[in-house]
C-alpha cells in the first residue's frame, strides 16, 4: 500500500478507451467534478465505486475538509488538487 | 538536456523510466530509437467525436461522461484502416504505456510528445497541446490528432505516429511533503 493513499467515493463508467473510467466526484462544496482516470485507480466494491487519491497531509484545510491529488485535471477546473470532506475518506487498499 | 538514443536505453535498463512493450529495447540504432528520441506507435483503439451538434460546457460538471457519450470508439486494423477525413478530430493513445517516476536517488525524467514532421508535412497533427509528459506521469498517451491537409490519411494500428523527447528534470520534484519519508527504494513513495 502506498502511504498517503485514500479512497474517495466516485461514480465510474467505461471511458473513451478501455483502460480508462470516465469518472465523477464532489468536492467539499458539492460540486460535481469529472475527469478520465486508468482503471488501476478505481475500486469497486459491490455497487459502489471508490477512487484512489493521494492525501496531502499538510494542506488541511480547517477541521472538516482535507486536500487531494486526483490522478488527472478536472475538465470543471482544470486543477488535479481538491478540497473533499474528511467525512468521506477511507484508507486505500 | 536531451537524452540521446544511447541515454534513453540506460535510463530504460536502469528503471529510471519505463516504456513498454518496446519492438526493440537493446539496439538504439534500429527503430523506434531516434538520435535523440523514441518513436511511439499508434493503438487500434480510436474514439471518434459522433454527434457535432452539442456545446459542452467546462463550467458543468460531468464533462468526461458527455465527451464518452458523444464518441464512437471504432477498433481500427492493417486491412480496415481509419481514413482520417479532412478537418477532422479523433482521440486515440499509443500502444505504450510509459512511467516518469519521481526518483529521488537517481535522475527524474520528463518528456515531451511530438508529432513526426513527415506527417506533419502530409497535414496531420497527432499532438497539438500539452504536449508534456510530466515527472509522475504513468500510463498510455492520449493522442489528439486532427487532419489539416484537404485530403483524407489513413490511419493504421502500430504505425509510428509520435515521438518521444525525454529531457533530464533538475532538482526531485515534491508532490506531497512527505513522499521520500520511510522510502525503501529510489522510486520514493509516490
Amino acid at each position: 500500500m502506498e502511504k498517503n493513499q485514500v479512497l474517495i467515493p466516485c461514480t465510474a463508467i467505461d471511458g473513451m478507451f478501455d483502460n480508462e473510467y470516465s469518472v465523477k466526484i464532489k468536492n467539499k462544496d458539492n460540486q460535481l467534478l469529472s475527469f478520465f482516470a486508468d482503471k488501476s485507480r478505481v475500486v469497486k466494491k459491490g455497487s459502489a465505486s471508490y477512487l484512489k487519491v493521494l492525501l496531502l497531509e499538510s494542506r488541511t484545510s480547517n477541521g472538516e475538509a482535507t486536500t487531494v491529488r486526483l490522478p488527472a485535471e478536472t475538465f470543471e477546473l482544470g486543477s488535479s488538487t481538491v478540497e473533499v470532506n474528511l467525512s468521506v475518506l477511507s484508507p486505500a487498499p | 538536456m536531451i537524452l540521446s538514443n544511447v541515454e534513453i536505453l540506460d535510463a530504460l535498463k536502469t528503471g529510471s523510466i519505463k516504456i513498454f512493450p518496446l519492438v526493440n529495447d537493446s539496439d538504439p540504432q534500429n527503430p523506434p530509437f531516434n538520435t535523440t528520441a523514441i518513436d511511439l506507435r499508434l493503438d487500434a483503439k480510436i474514439a471518434v467525436p459522433a454527434i457535432p451538434s452539442i456545446a459542452i460546457d467546462l463550467r458543468k460538471g460531468g464533462v468526461s461522461d458527455v465527451l464518452t457519450r458523444n464518441c464512437e470508439k471504432v477498433t481500427i486494423s492493417q486491412r480496415q484502416p481509419f481514413a482520417l477525413e479532412p478537418n477532422k478530430f479523433i482521440l486515440s493513445q499509443t500502444v505504450e504505456c510509459v512511467e516518469f517516476p519521481i526518483n529521488q536517488k537517481n535522475l527524474t525524467y520528463a518528456a515531451r510528445v511530438e508529432g513526426r514532421s513527415s506527417f506533419a508535412r502530409c497535414g496531420l497533427l497527432v499532438h497539438f497541446t500539452a504536449p508534456t509528459i510530466h515527472a509522475n506521469f504513468e500510463g498510455n498517451i492520449t493522442l489528439e490528432i486532427i487532419n489539416l491537409a484537404p485530403w483524407s490519411i489513413n490511419l493504421y494500428p502500430e504505425m509510428y505516429i509520435c515521438q518521444l523527447i525525454i529531457e533530464e528534470v533538475k532538482g526531485a520534484p515534491i508532490v506531497t511533503e512527505n513522499q521520500f519519508k520511510g522510502q525503501q527504494s529510489p522510486m520514493g513513495n509516490v
